[in-house]
């Protein structure tokens, strides 16, 4: 079978099993999606022909966590998961922070918006010219100096309206708790 | 084969995730999980280097990266079940004491 079916498939995978470790509500859960999604980058990188990272991720990266698992997770007996955990961010900021960000990586490396850079440089496989350190660093900057200044400007722009939107939660739970402030003395 | 872009988009997707969940998650554990996700979007994106443009520098680089990214979770789970069986819990919210 061709390798790239492996490797969207490991990718999915990969992908699915990252989501669910920063998602589930029990640490020992979460951390066993980690070193499934550990393992599975293990699986890319062997697909890829790096077959020395492959084990390296696999007897010191997957197996390190799953000691640590095993000797200090469960040892703790955590009981702050049936807690309910309230969120930094509301859903709406964090979806919102998501799609911004997820729009950014795919815009700039699926060469959407910059095809043109994409096929001219160091990122096309067919140029036969060996790469060397000069010519990456003019490449990073000055080729993608709009995709870094279309970063830098979402980036300040996320900020600016977490904190706008921060404020005005505030301000509302000010006003809905009859002037008094929630905060510590 | 594979185009790189693909390999840089699986990466730079990890590495959102692992960014979203630091910043969202209130719990330390969590948030030292998203860091090791992020920590492997970079080895990934180091390998995939490595592949393409020639070389075992990446390679390299990513055995490094890896070693040190076990140090770290090492570290961090000492020093966070240090704090859940000092104070008994691991919320952020409580480790604002902290700081200065």
């Amino acid at each position: 079978m061709d390798d790239s079916f492996f490797f969207y498939a490991l990718a999915a995978l990969t992908i699915l099993f990252s989501i669910m470790a920063i998602s589930l509500k029990q640490v020992s859960k979460a951390s066993m999606a980690l070193v499934a999604h550990l393992s599975l980058m293990a699986g890319i990188y062997a697909n890829l022909g790096a077959e020395v990272i492959a084990a390296a991720q696999i007897f010191i990266y997957t197996t390190a966590i799953l000691a640590l698992i095993v000797f200090v997770i469960k040892p703790l007996h955590l009981k702050y998961y049936k807690q309910k955990e309230q969120s930094k961010l509301g859903k709406l900021e964090s979806l919102t922070i998501a799609f911004i960000l997820v729009s950014i990586a795919t815009f700039i490396f699926s060469g959407l918006i910059f095809d043109d850079l994409l096929s001219k440089h160091w990122l096309s496989t067919s140029s036969l010219e060996p790469l060397s350190a000069s010519s990456l660093e003019h490449t990073l900057l000055f080729h993608y100096r709009t995709p870094i200044y279309l970063v830098i400007f979402l980036s300040v722009l996320t900020a600016i309206s977490y904190r706008l939107i921060k404020k005005k939660n505030q301000v509302h739970v000010h006003k809905s708790n009859g002037g008094h402030s929630f905060d510590s003395p | 084969m594979i185009p790189l872009e693909h390999y840089l988009t699986l990466a730079s997707i990890l590495f959102v995730i692992g960014l979203l969940g630091a910043i969202v998650r209130k719990n330390v554990f969590f948030i030292l999980i998203s860091i090791q996700i992020m920590l492997n979007a970079s080895i990934l994106t180091f390998v995939v280097s490595s592949k393409y443009i020639g070389g075992i520098d990446g390679q390299i680089a990513a055995a490094f990266i890896m070693i040190f990214s076990v140090c770290q979770a090492t570290l961090g789970l000492s020093i966070i079940s240090h704090l859940y069986r000092k104070y008994k819990t691991s919320s952020t919210n409580f480790f604002k004491v902290l700081q200065g």
